[in-house]
């Protein structure tokens, strides 16, 4: 890898030499202040050395990238599309290369992954990590238990912010802006994970299921949205329905919820995502393992294996192999990935709709 | 006006979202025992500052028992760690759950409702809740010996005092096996209270040097034994790394290292500490866990720096902490020399990393202990454990602390620390000239059924057992702990012998709380290791400058005023 780090070491050597030039003159004429000449030494080494090694990847997914505009627009790309295309595939390699190395890691064998060989390609394919968690009961429970939590969660937390977003964009609510006020309050101020136990504990909803679904059922950020997309109906619909004879529950199940399915698609999504990555809930309040969710699994499973301070403990236990926790963390995160697709095309219009009116 | 107010309102999201991810990093920590209790440190060779039991009455005419049996049968619950072992059984509902409920049952009248498992990662956030909402079970153990102490200060925890002392002739397994030295070793020297008593390591061996056994025979070496020698070795090792490493000779790694390099060459940096270094001393410097302010202490950095300049150290240590899988990885690959952790580290796990290694490198390969570093009496003077372990507590929702207390005691009966530490016999293990001995299994063998019921999902039982951690030297020998590992027992009985030849325990003094100390241990432990790494890393001819700098900075961010402090108690106490 010698060669690989000189012409790394040449990169770096032919941005900064003239930079730095140009720099020094900078400073003379007090264009630029002393301490660019720290970032340029700091910065351009940091990039250069560290980063040219997803160099290859990156080259690999912007060609990709730049195909598919080229094919989307059909025209000669201009400087604007390049940025464009840059950005894109800087984001794309961030969020895919972890992915990928956990891929990589669930096929490969143990001693492969020992030796620290395996980084996007898998070293001695072998399928036996996910034949092993696909086979074991605990996974397979906790992944349909999770599916119900979710589905369950979004219709209940949709039906919620439905009924909780609705009533305020009447005018003429008596005390809107306090109800506003004590909503959004909550939003900036929690009081903490003992005093929520404390709540739930004499609500004597600790160890039961629905303290999975029904204390974080709302979220009060996807119910401003919410609110704000109603606002955006125009009020000529609603009056035009109200002089037909409609009262409020027949205004919003027939004009207002059939014109928000983009935002009702998008804040599912929200939630769903919400609720299959979260544990923290089912950590605390849950210690029946029946209903730990996915999530908690694979964290008990990652966490365990944390060395306990040598100086308090000469104990472990075994656990499971590292390309058995590696398929495990793909098999709770495929299925949550798979359902973007299928909201995807309500997701821009989602989030931005509603955004011009506060 | 209402711009700014978004704006605040803003900032107070982004603040708690901060909030939110530092409190995610202080619970992922494991809190070290010695990090926790602030005013653990050795002291004189013997002589413990230890309070007088106070003058509690005996309660021999207590009406709700018969000896030790309750007249009427009390309810408790148990805390007990869940590691979610693979394969095990549930943590809280297993054969050895059944066992102790018929036991107490049996022995005290005392029904156990209830195991509440908790997973041993989260007790440093759950142990809290629990006692913050008053839905702790009756009977709780933890390392986290701060979290007791807050809330022993809000009234949330029971004084064990009377328990222990009005009790005494009928709780004799406790004071036999625990020792005044235990029970009182958290008494409050103030009050007298004692919030948590103290369980008991067995086995108090702390670290242990490994080397390559196949690397030494193959360069025809003896096993170094002193730290010239020792040196020696790794030079041997750097220079062959083509034939000891045929092809990956640029993956060698003579002597391996962590960024927490106090812990991992501690038996090292012993053998610079002069021999004569007065108690006193030990005392006053000695805060700080890995001793890093006791005489002598430089000389052995200085001795790493050099060889990290001659490349003889991990080059990549600094980056990888206390148990990074990647620092393990590369031990069992076969490419490190030399390396010191726990006692028994390459042997213990299953499989051992002793095991994993010779499945990638050969049947030849092995670790082996070895105990090269002399100081300055020709000692190879090592650190012991204290003989303390976790803390057991009472809250003060649990209404029957007199059962709990008996429950107690019959955790410490030899004849249940033994079931539950080895199991049954004929499963678990069989006698071998009368040592018992580990039997193991493959899944899918006969009898692996059975096994996987009688599992013993912690080391030697110690979640279940609470009282004691390692094995129980009552009656068994050395041998029955070298046969309860899967690799040869010659390699258990060298690596017993290396920890303890020459090692000293340094009992503890209870002066009360370092008021200096509290809060500051976690600063002080990174500037700490900072420092270290640091100094290690750079060129020999600013070795002491760099040195020298990082300790003033050590010093000044609070070193210095622990010391002071604890020179002023020692003198109130002791002189």
């Amino acid at each position: 890898m010698d060669w690989f780090y000189i012409i790394a070491a040449g990169i770096a050597a032919a941005i900064q030499i003239p930079w730095t030039v140009v720099t020094i003159f900078r400073v003379r004429d007090k264009k630029a202040n002393p301490w660019a000449l720290i970032v340029i030494w700091i910065v351009v080494p940091f990039l250069v050395y560290w980063l040219s090694f997803i160099l290859g990847v990156f080259i690999a997914v912007f060609s990709l990238v730049w195909q598919l505009l080229n094919i989307i627009y059909g025209k000669k790309p201009k400087a604007g599309d390049w940025m464009i295309a840059f950005i894109c595939t800087l984001i794309i390699v961030v969020c895919i290369l972890p992915l990928i190395n956990i891929l990589a890691r669930s096929l490969s064998d143990a001693e492969a992954l020992m030796r620290s060989e395996v980084f996007l390609w898998p070293k001695g394919w072998n399928f036996d990590a996910y034949k092993r968690v696909l086979s074991d009961a605990k996974f397979t429970w906790a992944l349909a238990w999770t599916a119900f939590l979710t589905v369950a969660g979004v219709v209940l937390s949709i039906f919620i912010t439905t009924i909780a977003a609705y009533p305020l964009i009447y005018d003429n609510l008596k005390g809107r802006a306090v109800i506003n006020t004590a909503i959004i309050f909550t939003m900036y101020f929690g009081a903490g994970t003992i005093p929520m136990y404390i709540l739930l504990n004499d609500l004597n909803m600790l160890d039961t299921w629905p303290v999975l679904l029904v204390p974080y059922c709302l979220s009060v950020f996807n119910m401003i949205i919410m609110r704000s997309f109603f606002y955006g109906i125009p009020d000529s619909l609603r009056e035009s329905a109200e002089i037909d004879g409609a009262g409020p529950v027949r205004v919003l199940v027939s004009i207002y919820i059939p014109l928000s399915t983009s935002v009702i698609a998008t804040l599912s999504l929200f939630y769903a995502v919400g609720r299959w990555n979260s544990y923290t809930d089912a950590l605390y309040f849950i210690s029946n393992k029946t209903y730990f969710p996915i999530q908690l699994l694979l964290y008990n499973l990652l966490k365990s294996l944390q060395s306990i301070d040598p100086a308090q403990e000469v104990v472990r236990t075994p656990g499971l192999s590292e390309t058995l926790r590696m398929a495990a963390v793909m098999f709770a995160t495929v299925p949550i990935l798979l359902i973007y697709p299928w909201l995807q095309r309500y997701f821009v219009a989602g989030v931005t709709l509603g955004s011009e009116k506060g | 006006m209402k711009k700014a107010l978004s704006l605040l309102l803003a900032s107070f999201m982004l603040l708690g979202l901060l909030a939110a991810c530092g409190s995610e990093n202080s619970d992922g920590g494991d809190g070290g025992l010695e990090d926790l209790r602030p005013s653990t440190t050795p002291s004189g060779d013997g002589t413990v500052a230890m309070p007088s039991p106070s003058d509690t009455e005996t309660t021999d005419d207590d009406p709700d028992l018969d000896g030790v049996f309750f007249k009427e049968r009390r309810q408790i619950s148990v805390e007990v760690f869940d590691r979610e072992t693979d394969p095990g059984s549930p943590a809280n509902n297993n054969v050895y759950t059944d066992f102790l409920k018929e036991k107490a049952l049996e022995l005290h009248n005392i029904e156990i409702t209830e195991y509440r498992a908790m997973p041993r990662h989260e007790e440093d956030s759950t142990i809290p809740l629990w006692l913050a909402s008053g839905t702790a079970p009756d009977v709780c153990i933890t390392y986290n010996y701060a979290a007791i102490q807050e809330y022993a200060g809000m009234g949330a925890v029971h004084d064990l005092e009377p328990l222990v002392h009005g009790y005494r002739d009928r709780l004799n397994h406790l004071w036999d096996l625990f020792g005044e030295y235990l029970i009182y070793y958290a008494r409050d020297p103030a009050n007298g209270h004692i919030w948590w008593m103290e369980t008991y390591k067995a086995d108090t061996s702390r670290l242990n040097t490994f080397m390559r056994e196949d690397w030494l025979k193959t360069l025809n070496l003896a096993e170094p034994n002193t730290i010239q020698e020792f040196e020696n070795v790794l030079i041997a090792f750097r220079d062959n790394a083509e034939t000891l490493l045929p092809g990956n000779a640029d993956k060698m790694i003579p002597f391996q290292v962590d960024s927490d390099p106090g812990w991992t060459t501690e038996n090292m940096m012993m053998a610079f500490v002069p021999s004569d270094i007065s108690m006193k001393d030990k005392y006053i410097y000695g805060f700080d866990d890995r001793k890093i302010t006791w005489p002598g202490i430089k000389e052995g950095v200085r001795m790493l720096n050099k060889w990290y300049n001659d490349d003889l150290l991990w080059n990549d240590f600094a980056l990888y902490g206390p148990g990074a899988k990647y620092a393990d990885d590369v031990k069992q690959a076969g490419y490190v020399g030399a390396f010191m952790q726990s006692w028994n580290y390459p042997y213990r796990d299953n499989p051992s990393y002793q095991a994993t290694l010779q499945q990638q490198v050969g049947p030849e390969a092995s670790f082996i202990a070895i105990d090269p570093f002399q100081n300055d009496a020709g000692k190879k003077y090592k650190r012991l454990s204290d003989s303390n372990d976790r803390k057991i507590f009472f809250p003060t929702t649990n209404k029957e602390p007199k059962a709990s207390i008996f429950y107690i005691d019959m955790l410490c009966r030899p004849d249940i620390i033994t079931y539950l530490q080895l199991g049954k016999e004929g499963v678990n293990y069989e006698l071998k000239d009368g040592v018992p001995t580990k039997i193991l299994y493959e899944a899918g063998d006969p009898g692996w059924d059975e096994y996987i019921k009688y599992f013993i999902n912690s080391h030697y039982n110690i979640d279940l057992l609470m009282s004691i951690n390692e094995l129980y030297e009552g009656g068994l020998t050395a041998l029955a702990q070298a046969t309860s590992y899967d690799v040869e027992p010659r390699l258990i009985l060298k690596a017993v012998e290396c920890a303890q030849n020459d090692a000293l325990q340094t009992p503890y003094h209870n002066f009360g709380t370092i008021e200096a100390e509290s809060g500051m241990m976690e600063v002080l432990k990174t500037k700490r290791n900072e420092m270290l790494n640091r100094s290690i890393k750079v060129p020999v001819a600013e070795f002491d400058s760099t040195f020298d700098a990082g300790m003033r900075e050590y010093m000044e961010t609070g070193g210095q005023a622990i010391q002071d402090e604890r020179r002023e108690k020692w003198e109130m106490y002791m002189e």
